[in-house]
């Protein structure tokens, strides 16, 4: 296939379900601003279209020079994380970002995109037979074990829980055995004591305000009593469109980044929350059957590896606005302002789309000519 | 894998329906016009008892007027009116606007604090042209025992700017303080306490309409101080004479301190509305510096009291009490002569003696026997080069020098007459009265002493008070107690002055140089203190405990530029003994 005929192949239905969600984000971002294009909307237009360009890019490189390059791409990763606490800036009390002259890199977000297409290419070689030796799961570990301390340094919890969940998802959806899961969930609970005192204080702090938000009103769970009050004053239908309080606009804290759907709910209600979240179940039923269609195992696991990751994004990012999830400041994809953001989300988009244009592919490791 | 997305998404559903469904319906009175609004309701900070449970430090209800933050040109409009009612300077408005533009909106800023009953009915006429205005009662830090505990309580103060940056929302709150020097900022943590809030249904435009919902807040803990207000006015009377100088006093066997006196004091209650600019400009002025706490903060080299932490390194190596020294009045090291404070020298002493009649050059000879590192290690083991975790911060932790500290600070190597003079507390080493005063308890009880003002930490978790055994022979700490006892009560003991007949003390006098005897001097005969600007008088010392035979207590005193500790520091001891014994007699503890 040549390039016109890859772009061709796109799926146009899931483009045109993401490009929904994004045109929606831009309007709340205007309306948060009582209508205006700065600071937020214009730059996060003018960033989808960018990203819908790499996204295309990711979707029309072959599938077989990805997965060839997928552990070259993975060690990358890794000493890209290792040069954060080097030669990175600090913003906001956490070092994850380095300056790249004409873009702010993060490369905890780069990791995330290559351990899911380096956990699947782990996968897609073995056999349903092998697939759940202990060796295979050691290995999991091996290729988590590192980018999550690194990102868990930096400090980023919020990510950290995405790497760990996104590479169990994938384990999960290979077809690893069940026990290995069950026994998972044992160790956690039995080391919960320990990453207890591993915990940072704030992040502490998060965690315990997340159980009684009453304990600290005004530190860590002030931002959790806001987000469900501004929740709460949207009721059925919502305050419309360009009727936030004025009380909301100014208290919530990160209105237009992690709280986004703190900000939606409150203008459009209960009918609006309940519409997101049933277009996210259209993207992620869009994302399910496009990755069943491929017909290699990497493509399939890829496929259903980033779907997983954006769908985790979103129970975390929803949960913690409304309150049933601690704060670990995991942004919405698509939704919330910011840069770092819609470039991975629509990145992870053009891998899916890839899976789908390359889906007659059978095997990936065949050289190409 | 479809199963538990749909299980994840009904999950959040579940929730967002009961937030915007349910929980909305139960509060039907919020309507499309209102909202709910958050408003915190400041905690009454926790107050400070002695140990006989007189308060020291509380609270005083006060009255002060504060705004709603509700954008610039609504504080704008309202503080103009208000300044049209009762008096606020400009300064004040500009600071107050200044802070509407750093602080959340809605909450509530401070317009002025401490009303007076004429400003409140002034205000009261006009409240309802102003609906940003309030009127509340709420609190102020009173300390009862004006500049008695000064030091040790610090004070509270206005937030300042810095602090706002630190982001906690209490700091926002109108007329809140915080802890800024002493154990107010030390434990401010569990003083504080944790605010309440009100949930306020609000109109559109942020002014209230009714209270929905009550927290209350949890008041910060009460601390109650192990110092003794009776003990401590009585040693601030016994040095009205002097001008500067501090006090002591630590429970030998707790380690609990009794009193804490430094002088000049000042009167915290002028810090805690913001101090005025007279006020500030005279103690910032005042050359013998009120606000140093000289119990913690003062560097005094220990002179003629750290003899005793010689004489124990050098018993620690094995040099035995029969260890002899003739002094003529000086001794010849390398090329220099150090002198013995008496001219005429004490002729033949062993160890005991030494103690007893403070010889310098039984030391300097001793110092060459133990050397600088022995001494280091003494001086640690004793508390002296550390600060100790009282909860009152920016404590000094002076200087215990060797050859590693010396290399560190003037990149050159310790010298042989470093060691000699050293060893009887001049040179580099740097002591606090704190120290002074730990040291003694230590040696009385022979235990490594963790003193506190406080039994709880500022964690609010207990202390943990069993001291180890100090990592020195008994036999060695006897002799040195000895010597300490002979020093006053054994004839020509320098001590003598603080001889008690009811406890028998035990203690040691110091005289810290602060200047530099030149060799002319010494050849035309040392200038008497008497003689001296008061600049450069030496400190007067005195270290003691008592009883001699079941030690209680161990006091330190330094007089500034007091002269000789013998003849001054001394009876301040013995008085403050007296106290003690009487203070005893009723209740056994002070």
């Amino acid at each position: 296939m040549n390039i016109p005929q890859k772009i061709y192949e796109i799926d146009w239905i899931l483009f045109s379900l993401i490009s929904i969600l994004a045109i929606f984000g831009f309007s709340v971002l205007y309306s948060i601003t009582e209508g205006n294009l700065k600071p937020w909307a214009m730059r996060q237009m003018i960033r989808f279209v960018l990203a819908c360009l790499a996204m295309i890019s990711v979707a029309i490189i072959d599938i077989r020079i990805w997965y060839k390059y997928t552990w070259l791409f993975f060690i990358v990763s890794v000493i890209l994380l290792l040069i954060v606490p080097l030669k990175g800036f600090a913003s906001m009390g956490a070092q994850r970002w380095i300056d790249l002259v004409f873009f702010k890199l993060q490369p905890s977000e780069v990791m995330k995109i290559a351990a899911i297409l380096t956990i699947s290419r782990f996968y897609s070689s073995k056999t349903l037979q092998t697939i759940s030796h202990f060796k295979n799961w050691a290995m999991l570990v091996c290729i988590l074990f590192i980018p999550t301390l690194l990102i868990y340094g930096q400090p980023d919890l919020g990510t950290t829980l995405l790497l760990i969940l996104g590479g169990i998802s994938i384990a999960f959806l290979a077809g690893v055995s069940w026990k290995w899961f069950a026994l998972g969930c044992g160790a956690v609970v039995v080391s919960t004591p320990f990453l207890w005192s591993v915990l940072l204080p704030y992040q502490r702090a998060r965690v315990l305000s997340f159980f009684d938000p009453q304990i600290d009103p005004l530190g860590a769970g002030y931002h959790i009593i806001q987000s469900t009050l501004a929740i709460e004053s949207g009721g059925m239908t919502g305050t419309g469109f360009m009727h936030l309080l004025d009380r909301t606009l100014h208290l919530l804290p990160a209105k237009q980044t992690d709280f986004i759907f703190t900000i939606i709910s409150e203008e459009f209600g209960f009918a609006g929350g309940i519409g997101v979240l049933v277009l996210i179940l259209f993207i992620s039923l869009r994302i399910l059957w496009i990755s069943l269609r491929c017909k290699n195992k990497f493509g399939k696991l890829v496929g259903m590896g980033m779907g997983a990751n954006f769908f985790l994004s979103i129970m975390i990012n929803v949960g913690m606005v409304m309150g049933i999830f601690p704060v670990v400041g995991v942004p919405f994809p698509l939704l919330s302002y910011g840069g770092t953001n819609m470039f991975t989300t629509m990145i992870s988009f053009g891998f899916i789309q890839n899976v789908w244009i390359h889906r007659n592919i059978k095997h990936p490791h065949v050289h190409l000519d | 894998m479809m199963g538990l997305q749909a299980l994840g998404l009904s999950v959040l559903a579940t929730r967002l329906a009961y937030l915007q469904v349910i929980k909305k319906k139960s509060q039907k009175y919020l309507s499309k016009n209102t909202f709910l609004r958050l408003e915190l309701i400041a905690p009454s900070r926790g107050r400070i008892y002695d140990s006989q449970k007189n308060l020291i430090a509380t609270n005083r209800r006060v009255f002060r007027v504060t705004i709603l933050n509700r954008g610039l040109k609504n504080v704008h409009g309202t503080l103009n009116t208000i300044a049209s009612i009762i008096p606020l300077s400009y300064r004040n408005i500009d600071t107050i606007i200044e802070r509407s533009q750093s602080v959340r909106m809605y909450t509530r800023i401070l317009v002025k604090d401490d009303l007076t009953w004429e400003d409140i009915s002034k205000l009261s006429l006009h409240k309802a042209h102003l609906p940003d205005m309030e009127i509340s009662d709420g609190e102020s830090r009173f300390y009862p025992s004006r500049d008695i505990f000064a030091h040790t309580l610090g004070y509270v103060g206005n937030i300042s700017s810095r602090d706002l940056i630190k982001g906690d929302a209490l700091l926002d709150m109108p007329g809140f303080q915080s802890g800024k020097i002493g154990l107010e900022k030390g434990y401010d943590k569990i003083l504080r306490g944790i605010a309440g809030f009100k949930k306020i249904q609000a109109k559109d435009d942020g002014i209230t309409i009714r209270n929905i919902e009550y927290v209350k807040p949890k008041s910060g803990r009460d601390l109650s101080l192990t110092v003794n207000g009776a003990l401590q006015s009585y040693i601030i009377n016994i040095l009205r004479s002097y001008r500067s100088g501090s006090v002591v006093v630590i429970d030998t066997v707790t380690g609990s301190i009794k009193s804490m006196v430094s002088k000049p004091s000042f009167d915290p209650n002028m810090f805690v509305n913001g101090i005025s600019r007279a006020n500030w400009d005279a103690l910032r002025k005042n050359v013998d510096k009120p606000l140093l706490n000289r119990s913690l903060q003062g560097l005094y080299a220990p002179g003629s009291t750290f003899k005793v932490l010689v004489a124990l390194s050098a018993l620690n190596i094995g040099v035995t009490k029969d260890f002899v020294v003739n002094c003529r009045g000086y001794v010849d090291i390398g090329k220099h002569r150090f002198y013995c404070w008496k001219r005429g020298g004490h002729g033949r002493l062993d160890m005991l003696g030494s103690i007893r009649a403070s010889c310098d050059v039984y030391y300097y000879v001793l110092s060459l026997r133990v050397g600088v590192e022995n001494m280091a290690k003494t001086s640690r083991m004793f508390g002296f080069g550390q600060t100790h975790a009282l909860g009152v911060p920016f404590q000094e932790s002076g200087t215990v020098p060797d050859k590693m500290w010396k290399k560190r600070h003037y990149g050159r190597k310790w010298l042989l007459g470093e060691s000699v003079i050293t060893a009887i507390g001049q040179g580099y080493l740097l002591t606090t009265p704190l120290q002074l005063a730990l040291a003694t308890a230590r040696l009385a009880s022979g235990k490594a002493i963790v003193p506190f003002v406080c039994k709880y930490g500022v964690n609010g978790t207990l202390r943990n008070r069993s001291p180890s055994p100090l990592a020195i022979n008994e036999k060695y700490l006897n002799l040195v107690r000895e010597g300490m006892r002979q020093v006053v009560n054994a004839p020509g003991g320098t001590g003598f002055k603080a001889r008690l007949n009811t406890w028998q003390i035990a203690g040691k006098t110091g005289t810290s140089q602060v200047r530099n005897i030149s060799k002319e001097e010494r050849k035309t005969g040392v200038i008497s203190n008497r003689y001296l600007p008061r600049k450069y008088r030496d400190h007067a010392i005195f270290v003691g405990y008592g009883p001699f035979d079941n030690p209680r207590y161990a006091i330190s005193c330094v007089i500034d530029h007091g002269g000789g500790g013998a003849s001054i520091a001394a009876p301040i001891v013995k008085h403050v003994f007296l106290k003690i014994i009487a203070l005893t007699k009723k209740t056994n503890t002070i």
